[in-house]
């Protein structure tokens, strides 16, 4: 399989030999929005730093639109928009000449500079912080200017590393507003984040990944059809008797029992949604006046969490 | 937002050398905008106006002074001021890109590190000159004003001072390629440069070695050079530029070679 962005064989030993990446495969395919899923130190940012040409791989591959990252970086990351962790930018700088610069090293003309960075500060709300330096600005500006960055010389492959990272409320969700408008445009991203929601608010495809290693990757929906094992959470009118516990454990496909509270207890349980409904039909049967019973936590959550315990 | 497709971003790359212009055009625009600037001006013209001024205050007649010897007060100050100054603008020019993570900006965009390294060494070298010709200049005005005579001799000083600060750039941004820290970059430049250096020049002539190798040895033809004819027991000039030329090439070369191969690591 081809695409905007493929990887294959990654790896990343470090000195003293820790195995950051292991033998990575994947493919972002073309106009995808790939979720990169991990836990903290499962090697994400670290693949996306051998992606931009800021560590080198010690094997493997990382191709940009046809184009080897490590043999020729230059041409490999000429079409690309990055935001790696979160960038500090040249303080006595405003965010129009910085546009300027990175622009500049990209054979832009600066009148087009100019019109297309006013419309990205417009779009990440800087146009009346267009003419300020840089230096002063909060880590949520700086995050926003870094997205217009990436952007600005419309490039058809982007990547971003934890792009909501360390933001308050606020700022995550006006840049997961401004995220939600990639999907609109003509382009490929891979975003790392460790964020389920996230990942399945804005995602089309999503990679996980574990120490290092590919554990799945594919369509948010597909992967999602592969879920079974789903958080009930039930509440009932009145506290359950303790024989009408046991006798819920021995039900099949349920898992673990955990009460929240009096009425309101967790169900840790695998099946599909037919399945579900037998659950449900079953603690009516049993007398349970149920006042709730829904999937709590996310789908993705599910899979993301048995394919990590799966891993260890 | 627009649609990708109508850009081609690969055709409309510019070269190195059009990059190269881009990064000094930004970084001395760094440079005129820093307090490090300023400080160096204020510096300068403390050294300036105490040369010019505190002999007269104190009533000391200069006038009869041949130009040569008076301009050689103000150039003896040249090389200290070309410490501070390589020390402030290229000590943490190449490390302060990881540090401070504006390397996290600049280093995913389609530019090669030898292009940043170079563009920020050029504009370090325009800087240094400019402090060089600034303090030349006002020197032999002044020296001019005081004695009412010129000498040529301070052309060949300053050029010298200028090839001398070219090298002693490139020892600042070799250190700042290898260092892992700002504060240890500038301290390790500036000792290099106004002490280290020079000790080792002398533990040389100790043991009877020519220390002509040592790029601190041949700063002392900045002075030199503001006599004629040149003193035999400064070093020869000729061997002195070529010495400037090796230090500026070698450390250049590896310098380049430690920041394309240095990690992003943290």
């Amino acid at each position: 399989m081809e695409g905007p962005i493929e990887i294959r064989g990654l790896t990343k030993v470090y000195g003293g030999g820790f195995k950051a990446v292991d033998d990575l495969n994947f493919v972002v395919p073309k106009n995808a929005f790939m979720g990169f899923l991990g836990p903290n130190g499962a090697g994400k940012t670290t693949s996306i730093k051998i992606i931009t040409n800021m560590l080198s791989a010690t094997s493997g591959e990382a191709i940009i639109n046809g184009i080897n990252v490590m043999s020729d970086p230059k041409m490999a990351l000429a079409d690309v928009g990055a935001v790696v962790e979160t960038p500090e930018f040249y303080p006595y700088l405003t965010p129009m000449e910085t546009l300027l610069y990175l622009g500049s090293l990209r054979g832009m003309t600066n009148t087009e500079i100019t019109n297309r960075g006013r419309d990205l500060l417009d779009m990440v709300k800087l146009t009346e912080w267009k003419d300020q330096r840089v230096g002063k600005f909060s880590k949520g500006m700086k995050q926003r200017l870094a997205i217009a960055q990436a952007l600005l010389p419309q490039p058809s492959v982007i990547i971003l590393d934890e792009p909501t990272s360390g933001l308050d409320p606020r700022g995550m969700v006006e840049v997961r507003d401004i995220l939600k408008e990639l999907r609109k445009i003509d382009v490929s991203v891979l975003m790392s984040s460790h964020l389920l929601n996230e990942v399945q608010e804005v995602c089309t495809d999503v990679t996980l990944i574990n120490r290092g290693k590919m554990l799945r990757s594919g369509s948010v929906a597909s992967l999602l059809n592969e879920v079974k094992a789903h958080k009930i959470e039930v509440r009932v009118l009145s506290p359950p008797a303790l024989e009408v516990t046991n006798q819920l454990r021995s039900f099949p496909g349920v898992k673990e029992i955990n009460y929240m509270s009096d009425v309101v207890f967790n169900v840790d349980f695998e099946g599909a949604e037919a399945e579900q409904a037998g659950l449900l039909l079953q603690l009516q049967g049993m007398g349970l006046k149920v006042v709730s019973f829904k999937e709590s936590g996310l789908a993705l959550e599910s899979l993301y969490m048995s394919l990590i315990m799966e891993s260890r | 937002m627009e649609n990708t497709s109508s850009v081609n971003n690969r055709e409309r790359l510019p070269s190195d050398l059009s990059q190269t212009a881009s990064v000094i055009r930004y970084d001395l625009l760094k440079h005129l905008r820093s307090k490090r600037l300023l400080g160096l001006l204020v510096i300068e013209v403390l050294i300036l106006v105490l040369m010019s001024v505190l002999p007269t205050l104190l009533g000391v007649d200069l006038s009869d002074t041949s130009p040569a010897d008076y301009m050689a007060i103000y150039v003896n100050y040249v090389d200290l001021l070309l410490v501070i100054g390589v020390t402030m603008f290229a000590g943490d020019a190449i490390v302060s890109e990881f540090q401070n993570r504006t390397g996290y900006l600049l280093f995913p965009n389609p530019v090669k590190r030898y292009v940043i390294y170079l563009g920020k060494l050029i504009s370090t070298v325009v800087v240094i000159t400019l402090m060089i010709v600034v303090y030349y200049g006002v020197a032999a005005l002044a020296t001019l004003v005081i004695t009412g005579e010129s000498t040529e001799l301070w052309v060949y000083s300053m050029l010298f001072a200028i090839c001398y600060g070219v090298a002693a750039a490139a020892v600042g941004f070799f250190i700042s390629s290898l260092m892992k820290g700002t504060t240890g970059a500038l301290v390790l430049t500036f000792f290099l440069l106004s002490m280290i250096l020079s000790i080792v020049a002398f533990v040389l002539m100790m043991a009877d070695i020519d220390p002509i190798f040592v790029l601190t040895t041949t700063g002392s033809a900045i002075s030199g050079l503001m006599t004629s004819p040149y003193p035999s027991d400064y070093p020869d000039i000729g061997q002195s530029l070529l010495v400037i030329m090796v230090y500026t090439i070698v450390l250049t070369a590896a310098g380049m070679l430690i920041f394309k191969r240095r990690e992003m690591v943290s």
